[in-house]
C-alpha cells in the first residue's frame, strides 16, 4: 500500500502518464522493496540482529533512540566484512548465505534473502563500520537514500556496528503509519528478546535511550535464558520437556498452569531458531496444557520445534514470521504429546498464598528405584527452594539439581513409572494415547541435539545416565537419614528461607494417602496434616481431577461403564441442544450414554455411571454446547476431552457435600493414582500447602 | 399454663417430636415444640415440618390451661437430664417457660403458641386397624431403594396402594425397584398415594415405639385440599403430606417372563456380592456369568485389583454374562429374608428380577450396568 501511494507521488504528470506502463525507477523499486521488509523500527532491529548472529557475534548490543525512530545501532563482534563486502552487502540480493536454490532448503542462518540491508538503506541514513580481524583497519561507509556517501577507513574494533537513523524519513506516507515510541519501543523488545530467547550463547543487550532494557549474558541453555528474559515471576517455575516423534524434535519450557494469560502472547513458538506465528502449533501447545489452562486463556510457553530442514519451509513470509511444514499434523501432534507429557507430571504447585514454591513431590512411593530418584529430586526442592537470590552462590548445587531435574529424562524414565504405564490395564492418559513402548522409545531418541541449543551436552544424557546421576545424590541424602524440607515464603520482595524440621527419607515423595485427614472446613476444602505443612485440598476439584482422569482412560478402552435406566428419561433440553446431542451421536454412545433423540423430544435409557444422576440434564445440555462449538473442525480428542470433563465436573462431589471420613480416604488414594493430580480439568489448583514454618512465623514463634 | 406431669411420658412425646421440628428451616417456629395444657389432664405436645405434623395427647395435671412453643431439642435434652420422675412446667411473662423437677429450675425463652403453624386435624378422616408388624415389614422391604434424587420428587417416596385386603408399597430410583404385597386391612384406595420418604421413616420410627395395633387412615386429593397418609399408634397421631405426583407404570418394567433362571442361596450370593465389592465401585460394576451349575461373580478394578468366586446354582435358560452396580443387588438381598432366591434375566441389557423363592409377593428389579 504505502510505497504505492509513495510512487503515485512521484509521478512527474499524472494526466498524461495515466494507463501508460513504464519501468519503475531503481530507488522507487527499492523503497518498495522496502516496504516487505521495514515495517517499522523493530523489523529493522530484527533483520541487522539476525546479519549479526550469522557473522558469528557473540555480543551483540542494540541502542535505539525515541523508539528507533531517530537512531537504532546494532554492534556485534562477528566476523566484520572487508571493505568490497561492506559494499557488495549493500547490493540488492547479495548474500554470502545462498548459492543456489537447493540451499533454500537446508539453511542454518537467518537470512538469506540479501535484501534486508539495501532496502534499510534506501529507507533511511545508514552508516556501517565494519572489520575484519584479519583487517588493520574498519571501512566506514555512509549512505544516504541509497547512494554511498562517504567511505573511508576508521579505527574499530573487529565486528561491526550499523547504524540507522532517521527511518523512513523519505517516505512520508510510511512514516505515518509508525505508532508512538512507547509501542515502537515495545516492538523492539519484543523483537530482540525473541531472538535472544532462541540464541542463548549470545550476550544480548538492548538500550533504549540510557535505560537497559534486556541484558542476558551469555547463558548455559535455553532454560537459564528463558528464565532471564521471561522474569522472576514466570520464569520462576518454568519446566524444561523434550520429546522426539516423527522425526520432529520439541523442546520447551513450560510456565505452570497459574501463570495462564487471557492472551497468547505468552506462548513463544519457534522452529528452528525462528520465532513464528504459527496458529496450529500455537493451539498444539495450548491442547497440550489440555484442561489445565481454563478455556480462554494462554499458559505461558517457550517452544522450539525442530524438524530436518526439507520438512519446513521458511521462504513464506518476508520477514520469515511464518513457516509451512510439509505435515502439519506430525508437528502439531509432535508438540502436543511432548506438552502434554511433560503437563502431565504436574511439576507445578499453584503458589498461591505463601505456600512455600517447593513444590509438590509426588510419586506414589514405589520401589528402591524410586527412592533415590525422589530423594534426588528432593535436593532439587531444597536447591531450587534457595531462590534467585542466592542462585549466584549455589555453584555445584544448580548444576546438580539442573542435572536431576529436568522433566524429558524423568517423565520419559526409561522403566514404568507406578503411576503410568506400571499399573498393570491402565491406559497411557497421555494426549493421544500413544502406548508405553512408543514412550520410551521417544524417551531414548538418542542425542536429541537441536541446532538452536548451544549447550546441550548434559541435558541429552540418556536416560540410564540420569539414573546413575541421581543415584549418587540419593546415597548422599539418604545417609543422612532425614531430608528436611524446604519451602521459599515466596511472596514479592521478601524471598526468605525456611526449613521445616526433620522428616523421614521415606515421606520425600509426597502421597496424598500419607495425609492425616483433620476436617471440612466450609463443607469445601479438606483440611489435612502432613510432615511439616498443614495441607488444603478443594475437594471438588480434587474430584473431579480423579473422575475426569479414570473416565478418559476408561474412554480411551471404550469401556466406560453405562447405568440403564428402568424408565426411559424424558429430559428437558432445547432443539439446538437435542440436534447437537444427535449430531455426536457417537461420541456420546461412547461415553455411554444410550439416547433416543427426535425432533421433539429426547429421551435417556443409559448414561455414565460417573455421571451423578441429579445432574444428567445440566451436563447434557453443556455436552451439547461442548460438541457444537467445536464443530467438525477440532481435534476429536480434544472434543472427547471436553465432554469427558463436563462429565466429570458432575460426577464429582460439590463444595457443600458432606464427605464422610471413608470417602475422604479413598479421595486421597484415588488422587495418588491420578496424573495431573494438582489441578483440575478446568484448571484451578486442588490444594494448597502451608507449611508450619510459615505459620511458626505468623504466630511470631521465629 | 402450669402444669405437672410424669417425666416419661412427656418423653414418648417430645422424642418424636424433636426428630420432626425442623432446626434447619427459615422459619425459627419449626424448631419448636408446642406445647397446649387443655383441661385438667390433657397436654397436647405438636410439632411440624409441614409436611409431618406430629400431635402427641399426653397425660398432665393442669394448674391452669395456656400454650407455649419451645425449642424441640432443648426441651427434650432437658427433660431427659432431670433428676426427678415429675416434671413441672409454667408459662412465666415474656413466653418464658419455667421448667423444675426437684431443686433443678430451668428458665427457657419461648415463643407464643398462636404463632404456631395449625397442624393437620383428623376429626373427618376414619382409621382402620393394621398390624404394626405387617406394616413395618412393609416399610423395611422398600424404603431402601426410594430414590434420594430431591429433583425427582415423584420418586422421593414409597408408592402405597390398597385394595381393603392387600396392600402394596413400591420404590425405585429409576435403577432398580422393590415390590412387596402383603394382607392388611387398610383403607381400600382408589389409586395409589406416594408417602415422602422422610414420612415413611418417621412412621417406622413411631411404630417402633408403640404396640402392634396401629391405625392408619388416608385423605385423598378428592376428600381434602391436602391429602394425608394419617398413622395413629396409641394417643400419637403422625400426619404425613402425600406427594401430589404420578408414580412411574411400575409394573410394566416388571419383567414377567424371563428366559433365565438362577436359583441361588442367599447368604452365599450375598457374602460373594460384598467380597466383590471390595474390587469394585458403584461407578464400575461387578461382573455375573450365569452358566449350568455355577454362577461367576468378578469385579475388576484397574487401582486395586481383582476377584472371581464361583457359586453354586442351578441355571435354567442359557449361559450369560452381565454387569450391576452391585449395592443395587446387595441392598435388595439383604431385605430378603428366604434361604434361597430366584434371579431371572433376559439379556445383558434387560431387567433384572430377583424373588425370594418362598415368597412370590415380594421382589426386586435391577437394571443392569453395561460394563
Amino acid at each position: 500500500m504505502g510505497p504505492r501511494v509513495s510512487a503515485d507521488e512521484h509521478r512527474e504528470d499524472p494526466a498524461d502518464s495515466a494507463g501508460a506502463i513504464e519501468v519503475l525507477p531503481p530507488e522507487m523499486i527499492d523503497q518498495i522493496a522496502a516496504g516487505e521488509v521495514v515495517e517499522r523500527p523493530a523489523s529493522v532491529v530484527k533483520e541487522l540482529v539476525e546479519n549479526a548472529l550469522d557473522a558469528g557475534a557473540t555480543h551483540i548490543t542494540v541502542d535505539v533512540e525515541e523508539g528507533g525512530k531517530r537512531l537504532i545501532r546494532v554492534l556485534d563482534n562477528g566476523r566484520g566484512m572487508s571493505a568490497k563486502e561492506a559494499e557488495l552487502s549493500l547490493r540488492r540480493h547479495a548474500t554470502s548465505k545462498l548459492r543456489s536454490i537447493d540451499d533454500l532448503f537446508s539453511l542454518s542462518t537467518m537470512g538469506f534473502r540479501g535484501e534486508a540491508l539495501p532496502s534499510i538503506a534506501a529507507v533511511s541514513n545508514l552508516a556501517m563500520i565494519t572489520r575484519r580481524r584479519d583487517a588493520t583497519a574498519a571501512t566506514r561507509l555512509a549512505v544516504q537514500a541509497g547512494a554511498i556517501a562517504e567511505r573511508r577507513e576508521v579505527g574499530a574494533p573487529v565486528g561491526t556496528q550499523i547504524e540507522v537513523a532517521d527511518l523512513l524519513h523519505n517516505v512520508p506516507a510510511r512514516q505515518k503509519f509508525l505508532k508512538g515510541e512507547a509501542t515502537e519501543a515495545s516492538h523492539i523488545t519484543e523483537a530482540v528478546s525473541r531472538l535472544a530467547m532462541a540464541h542463548p550463547e549470545v550476550h544480548f543487550r538492548l538500550r533504549h535511550g540510557s535505560r537497559t532494557s534486556i541484558d542476558a549474558p551469555r547463558a548455559k541453555d535455553g532454560l537459564e535464558r528463558a528464565k532471564k528474559l521471561l522474569g522472576a515471576r514466570a520464569g520462576a517455575d518454568l519446566h524444561a520437556v523434550e520429546g522426539y516423534e516423527q522425526g520432529v524434535r520439541v523442546r520447551a519450557y513450560l510456565a505452570s498452569p497459574a501463570r495462564a494469560q487471557t492472551t497468547a502472547r505468552g506462548v513463544q513458538l519457534f522452529v528452528g531458531r525462528r520465532w513464528v506465528r504459527d496458529r496450529s502449533l500455537l493451539h498444539a501447545v495450548v491442547m497440550g496444557y489440555g484442561e489445565l489452562v481454563p478455556k480462554g486463556r494462554y499458559p505461558v510457553a517457550v517452544v522450539f520445534v525442530d524438524a530436518p530442514g526439507e520438512r519446513v519451509d521458511v521462504n513464506v513470509h518476508p520477514q520469515k514470521l511464518e513457516v509451512r511444514f510439509s505435515d502439519q499434523r506430525a508437528v502439531c501432534a509432535a508438540v502436543r504429546h511432548a506438552v502434554s507429557r511433560a503437563v502431565s507430571r504436574a511439576p507445578w504447585v499453584e503458589g498461591a498464598l505463601d505456600v512455600g514454591a517447593g513444590s509438590l513431590r509426588m510419586e506414589p512411593a514405589g520401589g528402591g528405584a524410586r527412592a533415590s530418584e525422589m530423594a534426588a529430586r528432593y535436593a532439587e526442592a531444597r536447591a531450587s527452594a534457595l531462590g534467585p537470590a542466592d542462585r549466584p552462590a549455589q555453584g555445584e548445587r544448580r548444576g546438580l539439581s539442573e542435572v536431576a531435574f529436568p522433566v524429558a529424562p524423568r517423565g520419559e524414565q526409561v522403566g514404568p513409572s507406578p503411576a503410568e504405564g506400571g499399573a498393570p490395564n491402565r491406559g497411557v492418559i497421555g494426549a493421544g494415547g500413544r502406548g508405553g513402548a512408543e514412550r520410551g522409545r521417544v524417551a531414548r531418541a538418542p542425542g536429541f541435539t537441536p541446532a538452536s541449543d548451544p549447550v546441550p551436552e548434559r541435558d541429552h544424557r540418556p536416560a540410564e545416565n540420569w539414573a546413575r546421576v541421581t543415584g549418587d545424590v540419593a546415597s548422599d541424602e539418604s545417609d543422612t537419614g532425614d531430608v528436611p524440607a524446604a519451602s521459599i515464603d515466596a511472596r514479592a520482595g521478601e524471598a526468605s528461607i525456611s526449613a521445616t524440621g526433620p522428616m523421614p527419607a521415606s515421606s520425600a515423595g509426597f502421597a496424598f494417602s500419607d495425609l492425616t485427614y483433620l476436617g471440612q472446613l466450609e463443607r469445601t476444602y479438606l483440611v489435612c496434616e502432613a510432615a511439616g505443612e498443614l495441607v488444603l485440598l478443594d475437594q471438588h476439584a480434587a474430584h473431579e481431577r480423579v473422575v475426569f482422569e479414570r473416565l478418559r482412560e476408561r474412554y480411551q478402552d471404550r469401556k466406560i461403564p453405562a447405568q440403564a435406566l428402568l424408565f426411559p428419561r424424558e429430559l428437558d433440553l432445547e432443539a439446538g441442544e437435542r440436534a447437537s446431542l444427535a449430531e455426536h451421536a457417537d461420541t456420546l454412545a461412547g461415553l455411554g450414554f444410550d439416547m433416543d433423540l427426535t425432533d421433539e423430544a429426547a429421551s435417556l435409557r443409559a448414561y455414565p455411571a460417573d455421571l451423578r444422576e441429579h445432574e444428567l440434564e445440566k451436563a447434557l445440555s453443556e455436552l451439547a454446547g461442548d460438541l457444537a462449538d467445536r464443530g467438525g473442525s477440532r481435534a476429536v480428542e480434544e472434543r472427547s476431552d471436553r465432554a469427558i470433563a463436563t462429565i466429570a465436573c458432575h460426577g464429582s462431589v460439590r463444595a457443600g457435600d458432606q464427605l464422610t471420613d471413608g470417602e475422604v480416604d479413598a479421595l486421597l488414594a484415588a488422587l495418588d493414582e491420578t496424573p495431573r493430580r494438582t489441578h483440575c480439568p478446568h484448571g484451578r489448583p486442588v490444594l494448597l500447602r502451608i507449611s508450619v514454618a510459615e505459620i511458626a512465623r505468623r504466630f511470631g514463634r521465629t | 399454663m402450669d402444669i405437672r406431669i410424669q417425666k416419661s411420658e412427656f418423653l414418648r412425646g417430645l422424642r418424636l417430636a424433636q426428630n420432626i421440628a425442623d432446626r434447619k428451616s427459615t422459619m425459627p417456629m419449626l424448631a419448636n415444640v408446642l406445647l397446649r395444657a387443655s383441661g385438667k389432664n390433657e397436654l397436647l405436645v405438636a410439632a411440624t415440618d409441614l409436611n409431618i405434623s406430629l400431635s402427641a395427647e399426653l397425660g398432665s395435671q393442669n394448674e391452669s390451661e395456656g400454650g407455649l412453643t419451645l425449642g424441640a431439642k432443648a426441651l427434650y435434652d432437658i427433660v431427659a437430664s432431670m433428676p426427678d420422675d415429675e416434671v413441672h412446667l409454667a408459662r412465666r411473662e415474656n413466653n418464658w417457660a419455667e421448667i423444675r423437677a426437684g431443686k433443678v429450675r430451668y428458665r427457657l425463652a419461648g415463643m407464643p403458641d398462636r404463632d404456631f403453624p395449625q397442624v393437620p386435624t383428623t376429626d373427618d378422616v376414619s382409621f382402620s386397624q393394621v398390624s404394626a408388624k405387617t406394616l413395618r415389614e412393609m416399610i423395611d422391604k422398600t424404603l431402601f431403594s426410594v430414590c434420594s434424587d430431591e429433583t425427582r420428587f415423584h420418586l422421593n417416596g414409597v408408592f402405597f396402594e390398597s385394595d381393603g385386603k392387600t396392600a402394596c408399597m413400591v420404590s425405585t430410583d429409576g435403577h432398580r425397584l422393590s415390590k412387596i404385597e402383603r394382607s392388611l386391612e387398610a383403607p381400600a384406595l382408589s389409586a395409589g398415594i406416594i408417602i415422602p420418604k422422610k414420612g415413611v421413616a418417621e412412621i417406622k420410627r413411631s411404630l417402633d415405639g408403640g404396640g402392634d395395633a396401629c391405625e392408619l387412615a388416608v385423605q385423598t386429593p378428592a376428600q381434602h385440599q391436602t391429602p394425608h397418609f394419617y398413622l395413629r399408634t396409641g394417643t400419637i397421631t403422625l400426619a404425613v403430606k402425600l406427594i401430589e405426583s404420578e408414580f412411574p407404570p411400575y409394573d410394566q418394567v416388571i419383567p414377567k417372563e424371563n428366559k433365565r433362571r438362577a436359583t441361588i442361596d442367599r447368604g452365599i450370593f450375598l457374602d460373594a456380592l460384598k467380597r466383590a465389592q471390595l474390587m469394585s465401585s458403584e461407578t464400575r460394576g461387578v461382573k455375573l456369568a450365569l452358566e449350568d451349575e455355577k454362577v461367576e461373580v468378578a469385579g475388576d478394578n484397574p487401582d486395586v485389583g481383582e476377584v472371581h468366586e464361583e457359586l453354586p446354582a442351578a441355571c435354567e435358560g442359557g449361559k450369560l454374562a452381565i454387569g450391576f452396580n452391585p449395592k443395587y443387588v446387595v441392598d435388595l438381598l439383604s431385605h430378603m429374608d428366604a434361604e434361597q432366591v430366584h434371579v431371572e434375566l433376559g439379556d445383558e441389557l434387560d431387567p433384572c428380577l430377583i424373588r425370594p423363592a418362598e415368597d412370590p409377593s415380594y421382589l426386586g428389579v435391577v437394571m443392569p450396568m453395561r460394563i
